[in-house]
């Protein structure tokens, strides 16, 4: 585990988001401090990731040393805003502009003059977020993708101002997570959300036009075209009201080009709160959802 | 209990014999797999394409004569060339006995719009496949307020006899799959011209992260470009929206005949064999 690129790493934001990504930090062998301003916030991140490693050992994926050193590469700090030493930052915090841009301009002051910063943002513009801060070329967006732990694509979102040294460095951090960085352009969506709208679109299009039912649309797309799951699976996965946000935030991006334009099925679903299976409905019921 | 004869008549069409219609890079596969399901099949390609058509089937020019019932059925399966289309269905249509249904495929245009014309809209009916048709697991079906119900009956009976499943869908351009997976190619395509990440790099994220089967851009190559375009066109024509207008990148590969695998050249290059 020698040689990492970046050893210590400090996060900020613990969502699952967060929470996730400094878990494979760390089993990848890095010092890692996860923070959050919210002590709730905190308690549940320790909760998941010591019953996450407990398993992984039980499982036999993980020796019992191997857990031990782990967590004693891991901190929890809520409330604190602190991370002078670390190599790189990574916010994960919640999607808004100005707290993503008064984060990061606070921590640079602390930071050696290598360090990097890394904003987990997938609906705002990492030129933007870079641009309060005094060093840019040194910030890039670090796009992971729920869930974490099984996803093996990581984006590295190049903003205007990124410097090629910022995405090479960041390349090798996601390789040495056993992950494949692509490396994309500051755009609305990126790569991954971008290119996947026709799927939702589309089949949101069909249902509406009435050319099929929800279940016939997703047995053609998973039987005819052989994609993992279906669109309508997949939106209730996801989470309606994630979808319609990052599909939101496109629109807005692109200036309201038709391509992004969100579809009215999926709000008027939010607004009767049927959010997919974590509301225990969606486009299908989910029954022995929580 | 006498049985019911009306019902069992209902129940009972030939599909045995098989005319195939279409330029013959979209015809062949499919006689293939109708050969091996059983049926006899023939041909039907375009004038031009006779002279070296390397095929063990029979092979017919487009517009040749054939006896009104030496055919049990007919699958027309131009999609380029909307032209040809058009003019293949009233040849067809003038050709053959009124009991012969007439399969087309929907992939650009739908049924509705092609029967316009036709005198007995009833025998027609649409499918849509994606290509290549030699790997299509799935045949969309669909039907115009005219087509009846033996025609519908027929070409489910004559798909599943080839190990495709079918579903019946409403009568629209490009079905559910083609209609995703093509949209699915063209923003993959501007998001290429826009330099947003590399081609390589733009299949691989969409391969690991959204679980397709193929990256977009491969798979653009593997349907064939210019099927792809047409597909597009199809919609665009169909919902005269902006958000289906062809990337320019598409158009100019097809343009410079570029069409993807089988040429050798689309959005990557590939090894040709020869």
């Amino acid at each position: 585990m020698a040689d990492l690129t970046f050893q210590n790493i400090a996060i900020f934001g613990a969502g699952t988001m967060g929470t996730a990504v400094g878990q494979l930090c760390v089993l990848a062998g890095a010092n890692v401090t996860l923070c959050d301003s919210s002590p709730e916030a905190i308690r549940r991140a320790q909760k998941s990731i010591e019953a996450d490693l407990k398993r992984a050992v039980a499982q036999g994926r993980l020796k019992d040393s191997e857990e031990d050193a782990a967590r004693s590469r891991l901190r929890f700090e809520s409330g604190l805003v602190e991370c002078s030493g670390s190599d790189l930052v990574i916010e994960t915090v919640v999607e808004k502009l100005d707290a993503k841009q008064d984060l990061l301009a606070r921590l640079e002051s602390q930071l050696g003059p290598s360090a990097i910063m890394a904003t987990g943002t997938n609906t705002l513009s990492v030129t933007a977020i870079a641009a309060k801060t005094r060093f840019p070329e040194r910030v890039c967006g670090l796009h992971f993708f729920n869930p974490v732990e099984s996803i093996r694509v990581v984006e590295i979102v190049a903003a205007l101002q990124t410097g090629r040294e910022t995405l090479d460095l960041c390349s090798r951090f996601i390789r040495d997570l056993d992950r494949q960085p692509i490396i994309v352009q500051d755009s609305p969506g990126f790569v991954v959300h971008r290119c996947l709208r026709p799927f939702f679109a589309e089949a949101l299009r069909c249902l509406h036009e009435d050319v099929a039912d929800v279940r016939t649309i997703d047995r053609i797309l998973r039987e005819g075209g052989g994609f993992e799951r279906g669109p309508f699976e997949q939106m209730d996965a996801a989470g309606l009201d994630t979808t319609y946000a990052v599909w939101r935030a496109m629109w807005d991006g692109f200036f309201h080009d038709s391509r992004f334009r969100p579809h009215p099925i999926l709000k008027k679903m939010i607004e009767a709160g049927r959010l997919g299976r974590k509301s225990g409905r969606g486009f299908y019921e989910h029954p022995n959802a929580t | 209990m006498p049985p019911d004869v009306s019902s069992q008549e209902l129940e009972f069409y030939p599909i045995e014999r098989m005319l195939l219609v279409g330029p013959l890079a979209d015809v062949k596969p499919l006689a293939n797999r109708a050969v091996a399901a059983g049926h006899t099949v023939a041909l039907m390609i375009p004038e031009s394409e006779i002279e070296g058509a390397e095929t063990t089937h029979r092979v017919l020019a487009a517009g040749e004569a054939v006896g009104e019932d030496e055919f049990d059925v007919v699958l027309e399966l131009h999609c380029v060339d909307i032209e040809a289309k058009a003019e293949a269905l009233l040849y067809l249509e003038d050709a053959l006995s009124e009991s012969v249904p007439i399969l087309t495929l929907t992939l650009s245009i739908s049924t509705g719009e092609l029967t316009r014309e036709m005198l007995i809209p009833e025998r027609v009916v649409g499918v849509c496949m994606l290509p290549p048709f030699g790997e299509s697991k799935f045949v969309e079906i669909m039907a115009t307020s005219h087509t009846d119900r033996a025609a519908l009956r027929t070409s489910e009976r004559l798909f599943e006899s080839m190990s495709l499943a079918t579903t019946v869908v409403a009568d629209s351009p490009g079905g559910v799959l083609a209609r995703t997976v093509c949209c699915l190619v063209n923003e993959a395509a501007l998001a290429l011209q826009e330099r947003i990440a590399a081609p390589e790099d733009i299949d691989q994220a969409m391969r690991l992260a959204a679980g397709l089967p193929h990256g977009p851009l491969a798979w653009g190559d593997r349907i064939g470009l210019d099927r792809a375009l047409a597909v597009m066109e199809g919609l665009y024509a169909e919902f005269k929206e902006e958000r289906y207008r062809p990337a320019p990148l598409l158009k100019r590969l097809v343009r410079a005949g570029h069409t993807g695998m089988s040429k050798g050249q689309g959005f990557f290059a590939y090894a040709t064999i020869s």
